[in-house]
């Protein structure tokens, strides 16, 4: 009898001894499958300076506070942005979404790389398209939308007050309505353009190969004619696709560009910009009294704590200003679409980075950021980085007299460029009027235009 | 002893094979990182390959593009450069040459000293070098424009002009050469002095000494530096992408930087590739040429 006990206390011994081995065995592995079943990762893909890393690092950590089921993996890729998203697509590692510049983008996106994102959004019972400012979305084609601008980044004037209190100036037109024309413009640069023994260039014997403070800095891409050539009436490629940069209205306004810069001396050239330090830093150290670029210095400005003013731009007929052209998209290569896009919404509400539209890097991308006087108050008032007249200068033209560079809706922009981009070199250098840069690489241009995106 | 031994055989057998088996990683290693990608891309340079579109095989298309001139940027970066290879080789060759001559000198004081000078440039990272050059030649207040004006030059605009570009360039890789002069330098010391006794018993000079013994006893290293560095040039790229981006008006659009932006700025990797294929096949036809003419100016001892 005992030994039968015995028997069996052993018998159950050991299979108690087996369910704990299966047991530990088995219970890590399920314990991984649940968690895998739960918590996605979302691959999330970005560029930036280092005021723009955090606040993504920011806008993560406190959208997976929010869904704790999902994951961000913010990879922040400082330099060479393109070549590096174009390696990651060409070896089937694309993010679920990122940064994408536009021209890239819409490429993708005519090839089905990209979701539209109204088909999401019309899904989506909490916000709709109307929500958002139309023209911030980017079409590749009628009603498709692969999505928006990463933030709004309105182009206009700013400038450094002390020197326009030395040189006895006014502050710069904040209203549309009173913008200055392009002929008061070059009288102010003359004006603010000094030399070495303090002479402007208005005065005799002022030497404009010794200049200690430009009037005014542009950059030389699209990101500073091209308002202005919209403002006249110009395009890039026109409707009936002509080469738009070699039509009358484009053609004044380069050639005045080119006249502040080779006639004047008003303004660096290529070669002089190169070696100024970056355009914001040249408003603080007064190396421009002016810069003609997009609202993101706001921040620069802002923190190095320089007593500047804002303006609008010029004006050639109807006003216009123009984004930056950093874009989001979400890759359909992506296993979460849903979680991908959770997250864009994330990043595109300005309630979840009112710092950071506060600080002057971003302005929002919803309308009521624009048009509630209770969340105008929240960013582009009384701080400063948004001095007096930024809402009138900068603000209420995103709303009305808004347009997208070309590289948010010309087809195959980049290599169009390619060409347009030695040729204003050649502009700025003085070896060619705009007119004759435009008209020699026209017939270039002509073979790859082939329309607009969206059309 | 026959070879048939058996024995032997297998030995012989055994040998060869344990040599295999050394080299194997090098072996793998140039197959899988040198000859796979050369295949791929020879494969790919006759393809429309862009990162966006379907995968398409269009014939010699991209070679016809560049060749016949439809693309605009081509002819331009193959003579960019082949200008920038003709001004940095001789010049860069003979600056080493001499700084070479020079320490290998005996009556230099503190001639470790001076070689390690001149080899530290080349230690530095490129990146590191480039920035520095980028502000030294900076036109409103680099180093080089206010030495200029102290001497009363009028100021260059070094990078950022179009005819200064390249020679600012070569100014910087003449910087750089140190390597060469390594080479040079042990090439120098290789030359056994009983030759220089021998032309001091005839009565020669110091001309004499480098001219019939110097030079001579040199010109396998000249040579092998000559393609070495000339190979080199052919492939320049960082100084582009760093201090110029291809300009000012394309005129630093080397080959290379044009490959280079073809593949990630334009998406075009077929013709990226085809582009590779002609540097190639240029690198190989100068490089034939070299070696045939070496036969006529290159000195092997025992010939």
């Amino acid at each position: 009898m005992r030994e039968k006990k015995e028997m069996n206390m052993r018998h159950k011994m050991s299979g108690f001894l087996i369910l704990a081995i299966a047991f530990i065995m088995l219970f890590p592995g399920t314990l991984a499958a649940q968690s895998k079943k739960d918590v996605v990762t979302l691959n999330f893909t970005y560029w930036g300076g280092p005021y723009e890393k955090p606040t993504i690092e920011k806008l993560i950590a406190s959208f997976e506070a929010k869904y704790p089921n999902i994951k961000v993996q913010g990879q922040h890729i400082p330099a060479d942005y393109e070549a590096k998203m174009s390696a990651m697509v060409a070896g089937n590692k694309a993010p679920d979404l990122g940064y994408v510049r536009d021209f890239m983008a819409l490429d993708f996106a005519k090839q089905g790389m990209l979701y539209n994102i109204f088909d999401m959004i019309d899904k989506d019972k909490s916000i709709s398209r109307d929500d958002f400012i139309k023209d911030f979305f980017l079409y590749w084609d009628k009603d498709k939308s692969y999505g928006m601008f990463t933030a709004a980044e309105a182009y206009g004037l700013f400038y450094n007050k002390q020197a326009f209190k030395e040189a006895g100036l006014p502050n710069l037109p904040t209203k549309m309505e009173d913008a200055l024309t392009w002929d008061q413009l070059i009288e102010i640069a003359k004006k603010l353009t000094i030399d070495q023994n303090g002479k402007n260039a208005t005065q005799p014997g002022f030497d404009r190969t010794k200049i200690r403070q430009y009037g005014i800095r542009f950059d030389f891409n699209q990101g500073a004619y091209m308002p202005l050539v919209r403002s006249n009436g110009g395009d890039y490629v026109t409707d009936d696709n002509k080469f738009g940069l070699a039509q009358p209205a484009a053609l004044k306004v380069l050639q005045n560009m080119a006249d502040l810069v080779v006639k004047y001396g008003v303004a660096p050239s290529p070669a002089e910009a190169k070696a100024l330090p970056s355009t914001a830093v040249s408003v603080t150290t007064r190396q421009s009294a002016i810069i003609m670029i997009g609202q993101w210095v706001l921040l620069d400005l802002a923190q190095a704590g320089v007593d500047f003013g804002v303006g609008v731009l010029p004006n050639f007929g109807k006003y216009v200003t123009s984004p930056g052209w950093g874009t989001i998209g979400i890759f359909k290569t992506t296993q979460h679409p849903e979680e991908s896009y959770l997250f864009w919404k994330w990043i595109c509400d300005p309630s979840n980075s009112i710092e950071t539209h506060k600080a002057g890097l971003w302005m929002p991308l919803m309308k009521k950021y624009y048009t509630d006087e209770s969340l105008v108050k929240l960013w582009a008032k009384g701080n400063k980085a948004h001095p007096d007249g930024y809402v009138d200068a900068f603000m209420k033209p995103v709303l009305t007299n808004f347009k997208v560079h070309p590289s948010s809706y010309v087809k195959n922009f980049v290599l169009i460029d390619a060409l347009v981009q030695p040729a204003l070199e050649r502009m700025y250098m003085g070896k060619e009027t705009a007119e004759q840069a435009m008209k020699n690489i026209e017939p270039e241009v002509n073979k790859l235009i082939d329309g607009k995106y969206g059309k | 002893m026959s070879a048939a031994n058996p024995a032997t055989l297998g030995a012989k057998r055994r040998d060869s094979l344990v040599g295999i088996v050394f080299t194997l990683p090098a072996i793998l290693g140039f197959v899988m990182f040198s000859v796979g990608p050369m295949i791929a891309s020879l494969v790919l340079s006759f393809t429309n390959y862009s990162i966006s579109k379907p995968l398409q095989f269009i014939g010699a298309s991209n070679y016809r593009a560049l060749l016949t001139g439809q693309d605009t940027f081509f002819f331009n970066s193959i003579k960019v450069t082949l200008l920038f290879v003709l001004m940095n080789v001789p010049v860069c060759l003979v600056t080493a040459f001499l700084i070479a001559l020079l320490l290998n000198s005996k009556n230099i004081a503190g001639r470790s000293l001076f070689r390690t000078i001149f080899y530290i440039p080349t230690i530095i990272p490129i990146i590191a070098t480039a920035m520095i050059f980028m502000w030294m030649m900076s036109p409103d207040f680099g180093l080089f424009n206010a030495l200029l004006k102290l001497i009363g030059i009028s100021p260059s605009k070094w990078i950022y002009g179009e005819k200064f570009v390249l020679p600012s360039l070569l100014l910087m890789t003449a910087w750089c050469s140190g390597n060469i002069m390594v080479v040079f330098l042990a090439g120098l010391q290789g030359i056994p002095t009983s030759l220089y006794e021998a032309i001091v018993v005839d009565g020669g000079g110091t001309f004499a000494k480098f001219r019939h013994v110097t030079l001579p006893l040199m010109t396998p290293t000249i040579f092998f530096n000559m393609v070495m560095f000339l190979i080199s040039s052919m492939q320049a790229f960082l100084q582009a992408y760093i201090m110029t981006q291809g300009g000012p008006n394309n005129r630093t659009n080397f080959i290379v930087y044009y490959l280079y932006r073809n593949a990630f700025e334009f998406g075009d990797i077929g013709k990226a590739n085809s582009l590779g294929w002609i540097l190639f096949l240029i690198i190989v036809a100068v490089s034939a040429l070299l070696f045939w003419s070496s036969k006529y100016w290159v000195y092997y001892g025992d010939e």
